[in-house]
């Protein structure tokens, strides 16, 4: 293999690097995908088809799922990024430390070696940017438009027509009924469409989430059975994650893939590009070749790729990430009440702040019930005694909200991250530094507390504030940001990076703006249009 | 099987379960879980220890104490780390999961709840004093 030349070296498996994959492959391109390609193999067995409750009534070995072989799944002390991944999943972050090291006294990212890459873990909100966040991102809006539409009809999105519909899936076609909701999401919902006038009137708009979570089965994928047990296993594919897109692709002769590669660097020969890398169980240099090399590790990732490519020690590199908070809030009517038995553990509401209503700074937050992440995970946050505590949360459970806050993101000078040399085995460390200005700090707070009061109105009262650190919303992005102007280390708008042949970056690098909703939607949408871009100025050897 | 962890499990399981015993599989998995988190006290948390073994009595006021005063202590860890357990066996289970509250049991649930904001006062001044 190490000789053959492909059209197209596609790097990691995740959400950006399936659906730039898919597109090429589809077009008939040959195509390689690179990747380490982490898996559950231990879990995915054990976990019974049944709903939550009935496990934790039932099912004596429930340990192994909800605390782990290891009791990995029991926290340590201290909120960290990452802290809530269950133990089916605790595979996203296998080999991190080892392979992907990083310094930082201010940043707290999650990266990921596994197939499917961070999508494993993904929250499946899908919103498609405006054209204001789109332009301000430095992304076009008609090119994007089209994007949105193939990526939607390829992953299945369920969307409500309501008040979140414009911030959300407004433009796509072909949607899913929305997800049901629970109780106590439902009075929060119909509160709101009470009061809908004050709430419109401050700019706040609510309604269901659109998620990549199928109400409707989808080829062998099955329609959502409300089991709760969305954070333990994706056994019936309802919920979309890139490693299907992957299994797909497999099945063609056109594709290609390579676990147990890490990617170091690569090198322009021409009009060729060799990438090599690191086998990761055996430790041996590997290395291919392609006409085009597509990055898609993640923005972290392919900053490493590209100033190790560069020789560019030093250099800095502007990062963004959506600051996140998430507040627990109390609903009164429902403590001490039964807990809907079928019902899901995704977001059930989404409600966005709008104060200029011009979508172009729009705050957003998703509210969660929570049960399945067991009690034993807030039993720790209460300064009780444990045995009150259980007796309280117990009680508590039915009436808690979590309302997971996002903001806006752009550039600053104490945001960015640098590759310094390191006694790693690959002899360096990406180094990042993440500090928000005064200005920045104030409008985050101001905006969260516009939220909590929002909720309260809704008769939800907020108990506390929850901060794990910068680097928590996994949202990050800006690296190689999007500029018209040829220069070293950014991205012309067709994903290519300046300075380069054949060299085009397909995640989140490019974005010089990050909008406060999620932006796992919009990154597989650049991803496809990357890789369409490519296929128009290329001929692809079939 | 270690016989102090075993001790700890059913002294701190009893105390948990509101005098219920623990089953045997999560006095099992809570010997277990010790040996694989390496979670040792140091030689005050030990004595501490073994004086809440002796005096199971006094576990709901320091435990409620240290969650004020030293909410990452050994003791409150153990603590943690068994009723992670126990809500994890199905026997357990009802006393884990919420259920429909008749109206004396939500006054109930008041008055425990006031209760337990006592008992973190009484077990905060307790446990400053054992220090």
């Amino acid at each position: 293999m190490k000789d053959k030349l492909f059209d197209f070296i596609v790097v990691g498996s995740g959400c950006t690097g399936a659906m730039a994959a898919q597109t090429l492959v589809e077009h008939g391109a040959k195509v390689l995908m690179l990747d380490v390609g982490k898996k559950d193999e231990r879990y995915k067995q054990v976990i019974p088809d049944l709903d939550f409750t009935s496990i934790r009534e039932q099912k004596n070995d429930q340990h192994r799922i909800f605390l782990g072989d290891d009791f990995e799944g029991i926290p340590t002390p201290g909120v960290k990024t990452g802290a809530q991944l269950t133990p089916p999943r605790r595979y996203l972050m296998e080999g991190v430390s080892r392979w992907l090291p990083l310094l930082s006294d201010t940043f707290f990212p999650m990266e990921s070696l596994a197939y499917g890459g961070l999508g494993g873990g993904w929250g499946l909100g899908c919103c498609v940017f405006s054209d204001a966040e789109l332009q301000q991102s430095g992304m076009d809006s008609q090119r994007m438009a089209e994007a949105y539409q193939t990526v939607s009809r390829r992953i299945g999105i369920a969307s409500a027509s309501d008040d979140a519909l414009p911030f959300t899936s407004g433009p796509l076609k072909d949607v899913m009924p929305a997800i049901e909701i629970d109780r106590g999401s439902s009075r929060l919902l119909s509160t709101y469409k009470k009061q809908k006038k004050g709430f419109n009137s401050r700019g706040f708009y609510m309604g269901k989430p659109a998620l990549a979570l199928l109400t409707e089965d989808k080829g062998d994928r099955k329609k959502l059975d409300y089991q709760d047990m969305e954070f333990y296993s994706d056994a019936k594919k309802s919920a979309y994650r890139p490693w299907i897109t992957v299994d797909e692709l497999k099945k063609h002769n056109n594709f290609t893939y390579v676990s147990e590669c890490l990617v170091m660097r690569y090198a322009e020969l021409g009009d060729a590009v060799s990438v090599s890398g690191i086998h990761t169980e055996t430790g041996a240099n590997i290395e291919f070749k392609a006409r085009k090399l597509l990055l898609a590790p993640g923005v972290l990732g392919t900053a490493r790729i590209v100033l190790r490519s560069a020789n560019a020690v030093d250099q800095r590199l502007p990062l963004l990430s959506n600051p996140y908070c998430y507040v627990p809030c109390i609903q009164p009517r429902f403590l001490g009440s039964a807990m809907d038995r079928h019902t899901t553990g995704m977001a059930q509401l989404s409600l966005f702040h709008d104060p200029r209503g011009d979508q172009s700074d729009v705050g957003m937050a998703s509210i969660y019930s929570y049960r399945s992440l067991m009690l034993f995970r807030v039993m720790e946050q209460a300064p009780l005694a444990f045995r009150d505590s259980r007796k309280l949360f117990q009680y508590l459970l039915p009436a808690i909200k979590i309302m997971g806050i996002h903001h806006t993101e752009k550039p600053g000078d104490q945001k960015y991250l640098q590759l310094q040399k390191a006694s790693t085995y690959s002899g360096d460390s990406l180094k990042a530094v993440y500090i928000l200005s005064e200005t920045e700090n104030q409008k985050v707070l101001s905006r969260e507390q516009s939220f909590v009061k929002a909720m309260r109105s809704l008769g939800c009262y907020a108990l506390s504030k929850i901060d794990p650190g910068h680097g928590s919303s996994i949202h990050y992005a800006g690296t190689l940001p999007f500029s018209e102007k040829e220069g070293m280390f950014t991205l012309a708008k067709d994903g290519r990076l300046h300075g380069s042949k054949s060299v085009y970056v397909a995640d989140g690098s490019g974005f010089r703006f990050l909008p406060a909703k999620g932006l796992t939607l919009s990154l597989m949408a650049n991803a496809h249009a990357v890789a369409k871009g490519l296929l128009n100025t290329e001929s692809v050897h079939r | 099987m270690n016989q102090q962890h075993q001790s700890e499990a059913l002294v701190f399981g009893r105390y948990l379960l509101n005098g219920i015993e623990p089953v045997d599989s999560a006095v099992v998995l809570y010997v277990q879980a010790m040996e694989r988190l390496a979670i040792v006290p140091s030689s005050d948390e030990q004595r501490l220890l073994d004086r809440l073994l002796l005096h199971p009595m006094l576990l709901p006021l320091v435990d409620a104490g240290l969650a004020l005063a030293n909410p990452r202590s050994v003791i409150r860890r153990k603590l943690f780390v068994l009723s992670a357990i126990l809500e994890t066996q199905p026997a357990h289970a009802a006393v884990y999961l919420p259920y429909e509250h008749s109206p004396v049991q939500h006054l109930k649930a008041i008055f425990s709840a006031v209760f337990a904001g006592l008992r973190a006062a009484f077990g905060f001044i307790l446990v400053k004093l054992i220090a």
